[in-house]
């Protein structure tokens, strides 16, 4: 055989073999890189970080429920029948607002026509450094419009395997397309169990300092909100934004108390909201003031995350306009929020643990 | 005057990036000195040029270089293929055949023996050393927990990790080069082969072991003076090549031990040559690996701990997470899909002892692809791009991103 026949030969297979390898993903296209789910194909929803890029991007809706573990358990049906929408979830487990306005960002460059987002502002995520994102190792690739990087998504036998081949798998044996009612839901793995986080908890020291909201942490707050929170709203006007501040349970408040970090995370939940207030199409929740859900362990699954049963209040509570934090009454909650974590007898209910 | 400053600005430029931490730290240890750390980014390639930029220095000094341009000169220091990893290439070799217009032609030959040389880079690289990495990669992170069986395991795997990797992107940069007509020098000559320490330094890293000859050994007198004197320059040579291939006390103790292996090989040479070949190769194989494992450690006491707990054999279990990390994703599949571990619970142990025969055997039992020239076959036009395809499709994966605020 000369030289030149063994190159064409090479070239041959190498080309044709990356092409047919790279068909199928392209055209099944698991991560909806390049286009909606065909109208007959059965669809897996199972990767947040992979996913939810795509859905943004080719699925029709004009609504949106996002944010950290806190959302995870929203039913997609519930919001549609109370906003009377059509919405989308794209959840991110411990994603910082970095991640999450990022998202929101490419959802509302590919659909500007979105007309309502729901979205939580973990207390926990406040206090981040402005571009702080809580994974590494997260598909850019798929979070552009560059075809020459895409070669990571065709080209991937991970992706193949795992997406498109298990997608055929699951086209032909499913019943129907994973719903954004079960989309990252975890509600079934781990129901809200008051005993289980009754006995799983364990009471930390008591810290002899306490944790000042200093100068520092105040700028870098403002930052972070203003970068990831402010600034989307402010550049969407015709879009509301349905904010809220998720309820952590009576166990989380006594593990900031123990920790010396009562006051530390109140102020910055107060810095937050004086911000977040000044836009004018977002509409503010914080449940920290219902007292009676937060220390009633049985609508927790652990010290933060509650039951589904809370998501689908917290949905009736947004469009009852119910808990909404406004110019007019955040004061007067701010107060009320502040008396009582700070004068509650922690040690009466924890002390024995 | 002007051949001292040349060469005092490059080493002064990589002892800055790559080893001022390293004796700060030292110093600030030993004498109580409170430098700062720099934390530089090693600059990529760093080693590679800078050694070929001193050669050209001395070889000019010496009136051995042409009239080159500066383009000329800078294309030989910046030659894509072997910038990052070497070879480490002299002026001589390569820019006499940047200016052959000859060469300046598409050449089927050439491009088809690259292509093959190139597939077979990538895949030692890909497929075999990164596989063997992500055990080391494994066993690195419990390193407490490791049994005796499972440290020497890990020692052997490294030692076929830094082979594959090597001389998998030595083979790249040949085969890219050849793709350009542009002839590379052999980097690895099946060094696992060797039967003496002074053989595994003729086919081992050659490149550099020829750049520290012409240009540390014979200028310190070589072999032409005293029999100590010998010794001596051996052992400054292997203590340079400790130093260059990092800033940490275990690579300058490896140096020194290769150094000193190298100098007690001659001294017994005559009664070394007369043991059965078998008896060399293992002694020659279980030094080099030994000593690998303190290219690897995070410190000398670390390889030395490990040492010591392999010599005392305490046990020879093998955990099944470490043996997994053997198996490629493919493997890992058919296993998941066929429920092959329930029915051979020691499947991935298996796995694991199949891979390092493979290894053993690519190394020892087959010929150096570049010991015959390059000649096209339906059989290798076939295995060539199944190499690529393999290789490229493997490049990358699905990140996990586990959530534990559970």
């Amino acid at each position: 055989m000369n030289s030149k026949k063994y190159n064409i030969i090479v070239f041959t297979i190498l080309l044709s073999g990356l092409f047919i390898f790279a068909l199928p993903t392209i055209v099944l296209d698991p991560f909806f890189h390049y286009h909606k789910p065909f109208e007959w194909q059965k669809y897996e929803l199972k990767e947040e970080r992979y996913q939810n890029d795509g859905i943004v991007k080719h699925f029709e809706y004009d609504a949106i429920i996002t944010g950290s573990s806190m959302t995870q358990n929203f039913k997609a049906t519930e919001m549609d029948e109370l906003f009377d929408v059509k919405s989308v979830k794209t959840t991110f487990a411990g994603g910082t607002l970095k991640e999450v306005d990022s998202h929101l960002r490419r959802a509302l460059e590919a659909n500007p026509d979105i007309k309502c987002i729901v979205r939580a502002l973990d207390a926990t995520m406040l206090v981040n450094g402005k571009d702080q994102v809580n994974y590494e190792g997260c598909p850019e690739y798929l979070y552009d419009k560059n075809i020459f990087n895409d070669g990571e998504y065709v080209f991937n036998k991970e992706i193949f395997y795992k997406y498109t081949l298990e997608g055929i798998a699951y086209h032909c044996t499913a019943e129907e397309s994973t719903s954004f009612d079960d989309y990252a839901s975890w509600y079934r793995e781990r129901p809200a169990d008051g005993k289980k986080v009754w006995d799983n908890y364990v009471r930390g020291e008591k810290s002899d300092g306490k944790r000042e909201f200093s100068e520092l942490y105040s700028e870098m707050l403002q930052e972070n909100i203003i970068q990831n929170v402010v600034t989307l709203a402010e550049e969407n006007p015709d879009t509301t934004f349905y904010y809220f501040i998720p309820p952590y349970s009576i166990c989380w408040w006594d593990i900031k108390n123990q920790a010396g970090e009562t006051e530390f995370y109140l102020q910055a939940e107060k810095e937050a909201v004086e911000l977040i207030l000044q836009c004018e199409n977002i509409r503010l929740f914080s449940f920290w003031d219902e007292i009676e859900l937060i220390c009633d362990l049985d609508n927790y699954s652990d010290d933060v995350h509650y039951g589904e049963h809370i998501n689908s209040q917290i949905l009736r509570w947004m469009k009852a306009d119910e808990h909404r934090i406004t110019k007019d009454n955040y004061e007067q909650y701010y107060a009320k929020i502040h008396d009582f974590y700070t004068s509650f007898d922690y040690d009466n209910v924890f002390g024995n643990e | 005057m002007c051949l001292a400053v040349g060469i005092g600005l490059n080493i002064v430029s990589i002892f800055t990036f790559k080893y001022y931490d390293f004796f700060a730290k030292n110093l600030n240890q030993w004498t109580g000195t409170q430098f700062n750390y720099l934390n530089l980014i090693l600059p990529l390639g760093i080693s590679f040029y800078t050694f070929q930029q001193i050669s050209y220095l001395v070889d000019s000094y010496r009136g051995e270089t042409e009239n080159y341009t500066f383009l000329e000169y800078a294309t030989f220091v910046s030659f894509f293929p072997q910038l990052v990893a070497g070879p480490i290439v002299l002026h001589e070799e390569i820019i006499s055949q940047f200016k052959d217009i000859t060469k300046k032609v598409f050449d089927h030959e050439s491009f088809a023996a690259g292509v093959y040389v190139f597939s077979i880079g990538l895949f030692k690289k890909v497929l075999i050393a990164d596989t063997l990495g992500n055990a080391v990669g494994y066993a690195w992170n419990q390193l407490d927990y490791l049994t005796s069986a499972e440290i020497l395991i890990v020692m052997l795997s490294y030692t076929f990790q830094i082979y594959f990797d090597f001389s998998g992107y030595s083979d790249m940069a040949i085969g890219i080069g050849k793709m350009f007509r542009i002839d590379l020098p052999i980097n690895f000559w099946s060094p696992y082969k060797a039967t003496s320490i002074i053989d595994f330094w003729k086919r081992w890293h050659i490149t550099l072991t020829r750049f520290l000859r012409k240009y540390v050994y014979f200028p310190l007198g070589g072999s032409r003076k005293s029999v100590y004197r010998t010794y001596g320059n051996i052992l400054v040579v292997f203590l340079i090549s400790g130093i260059w291939h990092g800033a940490n006390w275990t690579f300058i103790l490896w140096g020194l031990l290769h150094g000193i292996g190298n100098v007690m090989n001659r001294m017994i040479e005559k009664y070394w040559n007369r043991l059965w070949f078998g008896l060399r190769w293992l002694g020659t194989f279980m030094f080099v690996n030994f000593t690998w494992l303190l290219f690897r450690a995070d410190n000398v006491h670390q390889a030395a701990n490990l040492l010591k707990r392999v010599l005392k054999f305490e046990s020879l279990k093998v955990n099944v997470e470490l043996a997994r990390c053997y198996m490629l994703k493919e493997v890992l599949w058919l296993e998941e899909a066929t429920g092959l571990s329930e029915m051979f619970p020691s499947f991935p142990q298996w796995c694991m002892v199949l891979l390092l025969m493979g290894c053993l055997i690519l190394c020892v039992g087959t010929a150096n692809p570049h010991e015959k020239a390059f000649v096209p076959t339906l059989r290798k036009a076939v295995i060539t791009p199944v190499l690529l395809i393999w290789s490229i499709i493997s490049f990358a994966g699905v990140s996990t991103f586990l959530y534990f605020n559970f």
